[in-house]
């Protein structure tokens, strides 16, 4: 165990506990994500934390209770799946501009590329769209994230790589403080993500995909306009 | 219908299956209303709470992954996470008073009958909690519970900042070493 390891078990506690703020909890990820031994020991703590939660005594919720979230999750049935479309169909059309524009770039229909991609940014009010190429910390391509600046700011991440099943954390990076901007479900090797958000994506510096337990899976550098 | 596991239950619900979303609220509602009632200490927020960590559930069902831990746990978290929210929001003073009260039912009322619902995870860090001095089992639930930061306990306890974040860690290295312990026998 070197110093950089001691100086984050101190902080391992808090942050299985999910109390740890801004800068510790930037420092902490930082070395979790060079260092396994240190990853499991997160896990072990939040096995702790989290377990603590069924000790919580046990109630019986109001009368009609059941009715009431049964007929919550029937209204919002169709509104959850139009959702999911409307992020699909907005990153189908994004990638297509994306595409689009690599193949335009360098040709005499720039301006007109330009001109296209203000009306497209015009839609949601936006003055940025930039992208991420994801990697693994082998250097590994792993996926791509794209990031748009508007009202409503989103992001979309879709990943590629040889990473175990499960969820994962969206961590952005702005001004050096790690922000946590969704979560994504990877299933062999495949996944993909997409919402809005209230963190000003011009200002994300770095798209990280993170392990519940802290470790770093991917991570790729936002390329700015 | 009982019978069957709490990840075929989460299953079955992640499919659409009415019939699964029904046993899944009653197997699960007392806890998670239980949780939040701890945390916030007023039915109409809790069951908002309760509410909406069940349609979350629901919602992100097929996001479950086994190995991170039982359903139980991956739903109290959700339910946690979302009464911490509610509390930040409607209180000015970050010290409690009910937190204390709480407190006092978490020792006291888990008992060994959690067993037998949810492993050996509850009865080990039941004890372990239990065996803890008290003003290391108070930091612990504050944070654990109402996630309170060290800089908040410090200051509801009135203590400096570096032995508020002690008691966290003296708390929380005790209670891991407990479900070790745990690992360590199955394995002998």
């Amino acid at each position: 165990m070197n110093e950089s390891c001691k100086e984050t078990r101190e902080l391992l506690p808090e942050l299985a506990l999910g109390i740890l703020g801004g800068e510790e909890r930037a420092r902490a990820f930082d070395h979790l994500t060079r260092c396994a031994d240190c990853s499991s020991e997160l896990a072990a703590l939040s096995r702790a934390a989290d377990g603590l939660l069924i000790l919580a005594p046990q109630d019986e919720p109001p009368a009609g209770f059941e009715d009431r979230v049964l007929a919550r999750l029937r209204r919002e049935r169709p509104k959850h799946r139009a959702r999911r479309l409307m992020t699909f169909a907005a990153a189908a059309a994004l990638i297509a501009i994306v595409a689009g524009g690599a193949v335009w770039v360098g040709t005499s229909q720039d301006r007109r590329f330009g001109s296209y991609y203000q009306r497209i940014l015009a839609i949601q009010h936006g003055t940025e769209l930039a992208a991420a190429q994801l990697e693994t910390t082998d250097h590994l391509a792993g996926g791509e994230a794209f990031t748009y600046q508007g009202r409503p700011s989103w992001l979309f991440v879709v990943v590629t790589a040889p990473v175990g099943d499960g969820v994962y954390d969206i961590v952005g990076t702005v001004h050096g403080t790690a922000v946590r901007l969704g979560a994504i479900r990877i299933a062999h090797g495949r996944g993909d993500w997409g919402g809005t958000t209230s963190t000003e994506m011009k200002s994300v510096d770095e798209i990280r995909v993170v392990a519940r337990t802290g470790q770093l899976v991917l991570h790729g550098v936002v390329h700015h306009n | 219908m009982w019978s069957v596991s709490d990840e075929a239950l989460l299953a079955g619900l992640a499919s659409g299956e009415s019939d699964a979303a029904v046993a899944f609220i009653r197997r699960f509602q007392r806890r998670v209303y239980g949780l939040a009632m701890t945390i916030l200490n007023d039915s109409a927020a809790a069951e908002d709470v309760a509410q909406e960590t069940l349609a979350r559930a629901w919602r992100h069902a097929g996001a479950y992954d086994p190995r991170r831990g039982p359903v139980a746990t991956w739903l109290l978290t959700i339910a946690r996470n979302l009464a911490i929210d509610a509390l930040r929001l409607r209180r000015a003073d970050p010290v409690d008073p009910t937190a204390l009260a709480s407190l006092q039912r978490i020792s006291a009322e888990a008992g060994p009958e959690e067993r037998a619902v949810v492993g050996d995870d509850a009865h080990r860090l039941h004890e372990a909690l239990r065996a803890l001095p008290e003003d290391q089992r108070r930091a612990l639930v504050l944070a654990a519970f109402y996630g309170q930061t060290a800089r908040e306990i410090g200051e509801s306890e009135n203590i400096p900042l570096g032995t508020a974040k002690t008691r966290i860690r003296a708390a929380m290295i005790k209670l891991r070493g407990s479900l070790q312990m745990e690992d360590d026998e199955r394995e002998l």
